[in-house]
């Protein structure tokens, strides 16, 4: 019994509905009054019906089936028993919607079409491939969306060829679904009849959109053949069928070889998808602005350049851009000179000469801080040495995104005369610049800088003597670590606990004892710092101190004792950490698994579980981070389930953890996944990340797949574009099933594969699967 | 890199900064909050964003730190005259119907950034010769911003392309790179620090007229949305409304306004 929100019903439903319950207790003795609520005037009536119904399993079939022969007294009742058969638990239930579609009158044997399709009924195939012949246009639709939700891959290899029997018929209403289903089967040769009804209006519309459903290459030339000389609405849909195309190439593999084509299909026609823009929705817009990236052709960068304003498309602009290569720095640069800023802001990182950087230097003095900040990360990523004078200059730039952007350029840029300017920065500047400057010598330690270093530990700018600490870390001078320890004695607490991060990071002899001093410290930042610095030295000898600053007042220097002790690897390190996991403070929880997802043993794996299936986002990540290190069934099962979360950040997160291993068990966490996703979902991508591992993990498993299985493992191949993998298709056309060998067929044609066409040939010539043969044929015909 | 926001950081900091002011950052504005959390993180000297972390959470008992670092997050970008007709429409029909009723009428920009909006209302309002009846307020949760806002300087893209020049020419002068609007029009706003989260902040504006909450609400969760939107719908006079911005609707958030139209431009009045 299930439990029904009240709130929602009126006392009567509610009353009905208990009735249902009753009758549901009564099994077969209560199937006439349970059939009879199916025509109830409460549509959560009658769903309680259906419910029970279908919950009985064989008991009410017959009379179901003989009520939908018989009686059908109305629409919303038929909606219903055909509802409780589809999902009925009953064994008996398919070899009564076969003879349903059997019977001859034709709305009884639609509805037994559609039971079987929406059960997923494969062992119908042949009676609903007949039913595709019966008279009545109705039955035969209903049978043509049966075929494609037949198999759990969609449309079964035996059912294609009647299929585009119908199409070939140009039967008006069962074209149509036929054209659709074909489009989704992914089978090679469903291409060219499609094709062949873009010479006929009424169909043409339908048709394109369709081949680009298919995602195959072998649509591309049939499609782009529609180009010259058609009409801007025309050219649109097009532009919108070959963008589908493309997104569904890349799951097959077949990406470059798709590349290819439109690069050749596209090249005639640039100037009517350039005429087509203006005035194009957005999702048309989109499309035209991919394919003329796809063309390949430079000199519609400035057409594309254009969009780099429109907040709609610029990013797809951009990438276009990009995939168009080098040589069109000139014709964005001319972009520069009037253009808003969003678009400049869309340009920068496109451009990678040097040649251009003059004109990116001249950003930094543009009124907008963002472009400024991306300016600057232009010149280091142009590395534009000259650059360095106007990016000290920009140090002083009052948006601190500016100002980290110059230091970030200036530390990558390191030319010879970035320590004399340093200096001179140091000396002269703002305090906004000194800090700055420390920075920069802090990441590239400058030891010609020591003096004026540690004068500006002295500043009366509090940040300033903190970062000049923190830039003496990084000089190598015998002078830096007795001045660290006189500095460690200083009265201001700031400086001191800054002292306490550079003793950490320098490690000299003396720094576990002066850091188990400063976890005494009256100062909490202090303690924090210093907790962490014996973390970071790994000292298994500051256990106890670390143990007892779990008490201390401040909770942020528990959390760093935590965090050290997750660092060591004693037995009571490991103790305080599997208490600490009991916390009341989320922050205190979180740094312990932090920890015990660094140490891989068993006794964590139910903590880090149990937290995997925490409230909240941050100790969920935290806990699949650990749980990934273990390994183990049940760690591998919980990532399993979290890449399966509605929640984004956590489903990439398990993904992407998976998809770093590459052993056995994590490469069969993702094919099990695989196996039950959509083809957009996230994992296929994973599962193609190449390894010598992971490829023989799928080879493995592609030999003993079925129909469905056998295209995801060999689709995953191809994505893999290596040799290894693509070897690895290769020996699996030796495989005994027909299944392996019409996948393998499929993608390695789909990629273009070198020696896919001569063995495709031999196949369509020689197999001794009907279905191989076919769809090899129609491989070697297309190609 | 100490000042890369890992997933998890974005997740603790992400749920922050929503406990204190309500801003919502999804997933994939990881980058973007990233970048200008480093940025405010490095200005204060930190090279860890988890130092910097339990120093919002645990050593800053007023909320001042939290504060300045939702206001480095905030974008305040606005123009003048931006989405005009609208703002025509609520001061043709809403205000003029208001000043006929009761001599009188009160807005309440309440996300004004740096006063573009509440600025070009004021223009329309005495372009209608009724500006010395509305009292205009308006509030931002940056004070950097209504620092600015006060001052009265704006920068030159504050002025965007095809904005109506008699207007500009008549209101806004040129100053360096800048500009300034004309003084009597600055004063009458009313420029003050508010957060939309503080009840008690809220209800002691009083009621208005018209209150403008546009291209704001993208910074909420829908839940919270929904929570401003019933306070802001408490800050109306029995007929007064709320606009959204062009883009935005408030139908989805299942709120008990009633969504009117006037001019082709949807406005929000609340449930009679």
């Amino acid at each position: 019994m299930t439990t029904r929100p009240a709130y929602s019903l009126t006392p009567a439903e509610q009353q009905r509905i208990e009735r249902i319950d009753q009758l549901v207790v009564l099994g077969g003795a209560g199937v006439p009054e349970l059939l009879a609520a199916v025509s109830d005037t409460s549509w959560t009536v009658r769903r309680a019906a259906v419910s029970a119904l279908a919950a009985l399993g064989d008991e009410p079939v017959a009379r179901m089936c003989a009520w939908l022969a018989a009686d059908r007294s109305s629409e919303r009742a038929i909606a219903a028993v055909v509802d409780a058969l589809v999902g009925s638990a009953g064994t008996t239930v398919n070899a009564a919607a076969v003879e349903l579609l059997a019977h001859p009158n034709a709305p009884v044997a639609a509805d037994g079409a559609s039971i079987l399709g929406r059960r997923h009924a494969i062992e119908a195939l042949p009676q609903l491939v007949r039913a595709l012949t019966r008279a009545d246009d109705n039955v035969a639709v209903a049978a043509i969306e049966a075929l494609g939700a037949l198999g759990p891959a969609g449309v079964p290899a035996g059912a294609i060829d009647p299929l585009i029997a119908v199409i070939e018929s140009r039967a008006f209403f069962r074209a149509y679904p036929a054209l659709q289903v074909l489009a989704r089967s992914g089978d090679p040769r469903a291409v060219k009849p499609i094709a062949t009804l873009l010479d006929d209006a009424m169909y043409r519309i339908d048709a394109i959109s369709a081949l680009g459903r298919t995602g195959s290459a072998l649509a591309i030339q049939p499609l782009c053949a529609l180009l010259p000389g058609a009409d801007t609405a025309l050219v649109r849909t097009v532009a919108t069928a070959l963008a589908d195309l493309v997104a569904r190439s890349e799951w097959s593999g077949a990406g470059a070889r798709v590349v290819e084509g439109l690069k050749a299909g596209l090249a005639p026609s640039l100037g009517a998808l350039v005429a087509a823009l203006p005035g194009a929705d957005p999702g048309a817009r989109a499309a035209l602005i991919r394919m003329l990236g796809r063309a390949g052709d430079p000199s519609t960068v400035p057409v594309l350049a254009e969009f780099l304003g429109d907040a709609e498309v610029s990013a797809l602009a951009a990438d276009a851009i990009k995939t168009l290569g080098c040589g069109h720095e000139l014709a964005l640069l001319a972009e520069l000179g009037d253009a808003d800023a969003t678009t400049l802001a869309s340009i920068l990182p496109l451009v990678t000469s040097l040649r251009d950087a003059p004109a990116v230097r001249a950003l930094l003095d543009d009124s907008d801080a963002e472009l400024r900040a991306r300016a600057c990360e232009a010149l280091a990523r142009l590395g534009d040495t000259e650059a360095v004078p106007d990016l000290f200059d920009a140090l002083a730039d009052v948006n601190p995104r500016v100002a980290l952007a110059a230091s970030g350029a200036i530390q990558s840029l390191h030319t010879a005369e970035t320590a004399p300017r340093a200096l001179a920065a140091l000396a002269t500047g703002t305090p906004a610049v000194r800090r700055q400057v420390l920075r920069i010598i802090a990441y590239l330690g400058f030891n010609e800088a020591f003096d004026a270093v540690r004068g500006a530990t002295a500043d009366p700018d509090r940040r300033i003597a903190e970062l000049a600490v923190a830039a003496l870390a990084a000089i190598a001078d015998p002078r830096v670590d007795p001045m660290l320890a006189e500095l460690g004695r200083s009265s201001v607490p700031g400086l001191r606990a800054a002292v306490m991060r550079a003793i950490a990071q320098r490690g000299a002899d003396d720094a576990a004892n002066q850091l188990a001093a400063g976890l005494g410290d009256d100062d909490a930042w202090v303690r924090y710092f210093a907790a962490q610095g014996l973390g970071r030295l790994g000292h298994d000898a500051a256990t106890p101190i670390l143990l007892e600053r779990l008490a201390d007042a401040a909770p942020f220097v528990r959390i760093a004792a935590i965090e050290a002790l997750a660092r060591l690897g004693t037995p009571a390190a490991w103790q305080a950490l599997t208490s600490a996991v009991r916390s009341q403070d989320p922050d205190e929880r979180r740094a312990a698994l932090v920890g015990l997802g660094h140490h891989p043993r068993p006794a964590a794996l139910p903590i880090l579980v149990t937290a995997a299936r925490a409230d909240d986002l941050a100790t969920r990540l935290i806990a699949l981070s650990g749980l990934a290190v273990q390994s183990t069934g049940e760690a591998n099962q919980e990532l399993s389930a979290a890449a399966h979360d509605p929640d984004p950040a956590l489903r990439d997160a398990a993904l992407s953890l998976l998809a770093e291993r590459d052993d056995r068990a994590a490469v069969d966490t993702l094919v099990e996944l695989a196996f039950t996703s959509e083809p957009e979902h996230p994992v296929h991508r994973a599962l193609s990340r190449p390894s010598p591992a992971r490829i023989d993990a799928l080879a493995e498993h592609l030999a003993q797949a079925g129909d469905h299985d056998a295209s995801v493992l060999a689709a995953a191949l191809a994505r893999m574009a290596d040799p290894r993998a693509t070897a690895a298709l290769f020996d699996a056309l030796g495989a005994g099933s027909p299944a392996v060998r019409r996948a393998v067929a499929t993608s390695l044609s789909a990629m273009g594969a070198s020696g896919a066409n001569a063995i495709v040939a031999r196949l369509a010539a020689e197999d001794p699967d009907p279905d191989v043969r076919r769809i090899s044929a129609a491989l070697v015909v297309s190609d | 890199m100490a000042l890369e926001l890992t997933p998890q950081l974005f997740a603790i900091f992400a749920t922050l900064v929503e406990q204190a002011c309500g801003l919502h950052y999804d997933p994939i504005d990881r980058d973007l909050f990233g970048t200008k959390l480093a940025a405010h993180a490095a200005e204060l000297g930190y090279d860890s964003l988890l130092d910097f972390y339990y120093r919002l959470r645990y050593d800053d008992p007023d909320g001042c730190e939290l504060q300045k670092l939702a206001e480095a997050l905030v974008v305040h970008e606005t123009y003048f005259f931006r989405e005009l007709a609208p703002l025509r429409t609520l001061v043709d029909v809403y205000l003029a119907q208001a000043i006929a009723e009761r001599g009188r009428a009160r807005v309440w920009s309440a996300a004004c950034a740096t006063g573009e909006e509440p600025l070009t209302l004021a223009m329309l309002l005495a372009e209608r010769g009724v500006l010395e009846k509305v009292e205009i307020h308006a509030t931002d949760l940056s004070s950097a911003a209504i620092t600015r806002a006060k001052e009265g300087r704006h920068a030159r893209r504050a002025l965007r392309a095809d904005h109506p020049i008699e207007l500009a020419q008549r209101y806004l002068d040129r100053v360096g790179t800048g500009m300034i609007v004309t003084p009597w029009i600055h004063r009458a706003v009313q420029f003050r620090t508010l957060n939309l989260l503080d009840d008690a902040a809220v209800a002691a504006l009083g009621r208005f007229d018209v209150i403008l909450c546009r291209n704001v609400l993208i910074y909420f969760s829908d839940a919270l949305v929904v929570k401003i939107v019933d306070k802001l719908a408490r800050a109306l006079q029995p007929h007064g409304v709320i606009a959204v911005g062009i883009s935005e609707s408030l139908l989805r958030f299942g709120t008990s306004l009633v969504c009117e139209e006037r001019g082709n431009h949807f406005f929000y009045r609340g449930a009679t």
